[in-house]
């Protein structure tokens, strides 16, 4: 008993401390938890299917039973948001991770080994940066198909080249440090000089800006949805629920307020996260 | 005689919670035409009392306790305004980073003919002259050309004349050098000090404050000497009588340290343990969990700065 | 201590050692071919005996880094020769290679910059061990133990993070890794030269224990003359890239002969208030190694500058036994003037 209590104050000092350090990442970091937890658990406490339709409460207004209103179908809109945030986290995470894997190991080739191979890896990633994001989304989802992991793999394409060129910069800077040079001194090969000293140094820049860009793919999956090439109805996408609710902007607002609302907490915590990052991981601090 | 007096000077930090005193009850005067060293290892609180005696102390800092006068005018009453017009005319300081002086946007020449006019009456082509007249006498080779140059094209030793002929501009009555060689090379060093030397020293009369860590400079350019130790002045003296016989055993520790001519090989003497930060600073004698001397009572009592028969002052009980 | 050159073996030589930095990179620069180049190292030739410590002394741009790096082949060499136990260190193939890097270490000047901030001291010190697998796991955190307490420091250090440690703790963290795989020589890149006196005193003092019970060879490159007069056995003075002086320690603070060395000296200020120095000083900076002067690079700022200086390039020459200088001033038949 006692040990937990102790327990506890530790993790609301650790947790204290954390504010202290970055309010703006400890806010974001909460809103992302709280969303995360509660779409992966919306089954197991949501009185509603997603796709449930009560044909007696279409376009309700927010009432105690549908807390926040249904559609023209009568499905329940609170439901349906919470299990939209599983797409969009789902790409989120499926294209930020496939993006940041491949982008991190080719900027960090590139500026680790520079000359010839920097040129022919950062080559391509410039073509395929300077093609607009939205267009090659578009034209690869259009192109193979409407599911989510295209979806998920066409934001990865778009990504690679983001991180690549990000890493690539850091990995510029570290090389150079004292540290890389002291330990090539002592015979530490390629493989080991990137993966222990200069990774880990020179990756903050990288994470900072996958918090940012888990954002802009939440955005990016709600407007290909809007569009109608991203998730297909009947499933609950937030893009989707916007490009629905249009059409009864007049007679019930809450349609399109709900799920845009929505996107928008999501992206604030992202971008609230990518900013806090920015002081948690000032290097100067690291060692604690 | 003394232009710049500091009197009981206590500055303190805030820290992890707490208001932590780096520089402790210092006190020492400034006079006409001297250069007065304030040595010690990086920690002392030296730069600290430079920045005090400016007032520019970062937001976390505070003058908690003393006065500082610059002849008649009480620095440490002295609001932002006035600062500001003593700061660049009566009082100037230099730092280790010349960089810090310059603006990277503007040609030197502009930076020059602005402090000059900013704090002298003079029209245009008055500054332009003076600022020529300056860069010559720092020993800018083609001063006419470096005019119309921007801080980023001048090395180091450059930089540092230029930021010295800004700091002497208005003949200031006291100059503060804030480790101002110790990021240039030997012969460029040289050359520095002893533009200090001539140009301030003897030919206006200016005070200057020498901060530096290094006792060689010291030795070879200052005429008195503060030696500080965890925040406090723990002797001070004539730099003659201070070399030729050190009496705190810190500056005597300090001194023997030194790797240097005549003794060659061996074992160098060295101070064991390391300068205790701000917040775990011992009772008494800051210096006493370090010392080869360090009596029981030097664990309670603090020493106070006493002058001994030679004139020296020294703050250890061994010489009370 | 003088002239130790008799009996003892070079462990290290470098022949004709020159390392030029091209200006422009990329690609438009290289198809134009080679244009301007910095000529950081050019033609040095130096001996480095067991057992000994040769100094490199110089001001910023001489090029003592860069000949410091080029004797570890951590860069490669424009030309010129690089010979540990007589094999050319840059024809060496990848076992050979690594068989060097055991033997030759190196310490970093900043304490600060040398040591990975994410990494924990233990795995830093023992990082060369895990390099070259020796022994097992186990054995290897004993050594880090040993090696911590060697250096005076304890086995909680091995925890650590670098950012916990003060800047002379930092060092002695450098100078345990560099001493892990019981090297036979270590270069250190100004070792103490962001330290306080009093850690570099307890440093200095480290360094020659340690090369007294390991019988270590040092190659100290530093700007400073005390450390230099206090540690080295023989020292070589580099002004833009080139040898001026290479003389015994003693031999060369008693009589320094080129006329850099006796300006650099006579710049040091000495922490003696009654041997002033009243600093007649050459006028002008160094000049820059991108367009360094003709013929002898110091005749500029040299206060002994005769006609010939501008125009001859003084060699590194035998004045007497065991010392050397580049300077008109010492060579007995006149040069004559050779097209540049």
């Amino acid at each position: 008993m006692k040990a937990r209590a102790g327990l506890v104050r530790e993790l609301v000092a650790r947790l204290r401390g954390w504010y202290e350090v970055s309010r703006s990442a400890f806010i974001g970091a909460t809103i992302i938890v709280v969303l995360s937890a509660m779409t992966a658990t919306v089954s197991l406490y949501s009185p509603y299917k997603p796709d449930a339709m009560d044909f007696m409460a279409p376009l309700s207004a927010p009432t105690s039973e549908h807390l926040l209103g249904t559609d023209n179908f009568g499905r329940d809109i609170l439901t349906r948001v919470l299990y939209g945030y599983q797409i969009s986290l789902a790409v989120a995470l499926g294209s930020v991770g496939f993006g940041l894997i491949a982008g991190v190991a080719l900027g960090l080739l590139a500026g680790y080994f520079g000359g010839i191979t920097d040129n022919l890896i950062m080559r391509p990633m410039d073509v395929l940066m300077a093609f607009p994001a939205i267009v090659l989304v578009v034209a690869l989802t259009g192109f193979v198909g409407r599911e989510i992991s295209v979806m998920i793999l066409a934001v990865a394409v778009v990504y690679v080249p983001i991180f690549a060129r990000v890493m690539r910069g850091s990995t510029l800077e570290v090389v150079n440090e004292l540290y890389v040079e002291g330990a090539r001194a002592r015979g530490a090969s390629h493989l080991r000089l990137m993966l222990r000293h200069i990774l880990p140094n020179a990756i903050a820049p990288v994470l900072i800006q996958a918090s940012i860009l888990m954002g802009i793919a939440i955005l990016l999956e709600s407007a290909l949805s809007f569009i109608g090439l991203g998730t297909q109805p009947p499933d609950p996408s937030l893009g989707l629920m916007l490009s629905e609710g249009r059409s009864f902007m007049q007679q019930a607002p809450w349609m399109v307020m709900v799920p845009g609302l929505a996107i928008s907490i999501a992206v604030l915590g992202f971008n609230l996260l990518g900013n806090g990052l920015q002081d948690l991981l000032n290097p100067a601090r690291k060692g604690r | 005689m003394s232009l710049l007096s500091v009197r009981n000077l206590t500055t303190e930090f805030f820290s992890g919670g707490a208001w932590l005193e780096a520089v402790s009850d210092v006190s020492f005067d400034l006079r006409r035409g001297e250069i007065l060293g304030l040595v010690g290892e990086s920690g002392c609180g030296k730069s600290t009392v430079a920045y005090s005696v400016m007032r520019l102390l970062a937001s976390n800092a505070q003058i908690s306790a003393g006065e500082v006068w610059l002849e008649d005018v009480n620095l440490t009453a002295a609001d932002e305004g006035e600062l500001q017009d003593l700061r660049g005319s009566r009082l100037s300081m230099i730092f280790q980073d010349p960089m810090t002086a310059l603006d990277s946007l503007f040609t030197v020449g502009h930076q020059v003919i602005e402090t000059l006019q900013e704090h002298l009456d003079l029209n245009v082509i008055e500054a332009r002259e003076r600022a020529l007249a300056l860069l010559r006498q720092v020993g800018i080779p083609a001063a006419e050309e470096r005019l119309n140059a921007y801080p980023y094209q001048f090395s180091g030793g450059m930089s540092q004349r230029i930021a010295l002929a800004i700091a002497i501009s208005c003949h200031p009555q006291v100059l503060i050098a804030d480790e101002p060689t110790t990021a240039l090379d030997v012969t460029i060093q040289a050359q520095i000090l002893h533009l200090i030397r001539r140009l301030l020293v003897e030919e206006q009369g200016t005070g200057v404050l020498l901060i530096t860590h290094d006792l060689g400079v010291v030795a070879q350019v200052c005429d008195r000497v503060a030696v500080m130790y965890a925040g406090k002045i723990v002797e001070f003296g004539d730099v003659a009588s201070i070399f030729s016989n050190p009496l705190h055993p810190y500056t005597q520790a300090l001194l023997n340290s030194l790797p240097s001519q005549g003794i060659a090989r061996g074992e160098l003497e060295n101070i064991q343990g390391r300068v205790p930060s701000l917040a775990d600073r011992p009772a008494g004698c800051r210096f006493h969990p370090r010392c080869s001397h360090a009596l029981g009572v030097c664990r309670q009592e603090t020493p106070q700065l006493r002058t001994t028969a030679d004139g020296q002052e020294v703050a250890c009980v061994l010489y009370d | 201590m003088s002239s130790m050159t008799n009996g003892a073996q070079p462990l290290l030589r470098a022949r004709g050692l020159s390392k030029y930095f091209p200006l422009e990179s990329g690609l438009l620069a290289s198809l134009r071919g080679a244009k301007a180049a910095v000529k950081a190292v050019e033609s040095v030739s130096l001996d480095v005996y067991a057992g000994q410590t040769l100094a490199i002394v110089g001001e910023s741009g001489s090029g003592k880094s860069t000949l410091g790096r080029l004797l570890l082949r951590l860069l490669q060499p424009t030309t010129g020769q690089v010979l540990y136990k007589g094999a050319n260190i840059f024809d060496m193939r990848r076992t050979e290679l690594r068989a060097f890097r055991r033997q030759a270490q190196i310490i970093l000047q900043d304490p600060y910059a040398s040591l990975n901030p994410r990494m924990r001291i233990g795995s830093i010190i023992r990082e060369p061990l895990d390099i070259y697998a020796e022994g097992s796991k186990t054995a290897r955190n004993k050594r880090v133990d040993v090696l911590l307490e060697r250096v005076g420091l304890t086995s909680e250090h091995a925890r650590a993070y670098p950012s916990e440690l003060s800047g002379g703790q930092r060092q002695r963290v450098g100078i345990a890794a560099a001493l892990a795989l019981s090297p036979q020589i270590i270069i250190a890149d100004e070792p103490t030269s962001s330290l306080d006196v009093s850690v570099q005193a307890q440093t200095l003092n480290l360094l020659s224990e340690l090369q007294r019970d390991f019988n270590l060879t040092y190659v100290f490159i530093t700007h400073d003359l005390g450390v230099v007069q206090h540690f080295s056995d023989r020292v070589a003075v580099m002004y833009l890239g080139k040898i001026v002086e290479e003389a015994a320690t003693e031999e060369l603070f008693a009589a320094p002969q080129h006329p850099y060395t006796q300006v650099l000296f006579s710049a040091i200020p000495t922490p003696d208030p009654s041997r002033r120095v009243d600093w007649e000083l050459p006028q002008g900076e160094p000049p820059s190694p991108l367009d360094p002067p003709s013929g002898c690079h110091f005749h500029p700022r040299c206060p002994q500058m005769t006609a010939a200086c501008s125009s001859i390039v003084p060699k590194l020459k035998a004045t007497v036994p065991n010392r050397r200088v580049a300077c008109l001033l010492y060579e007995q038949a006149a040069t004559e003037p050779r097209p540049m």
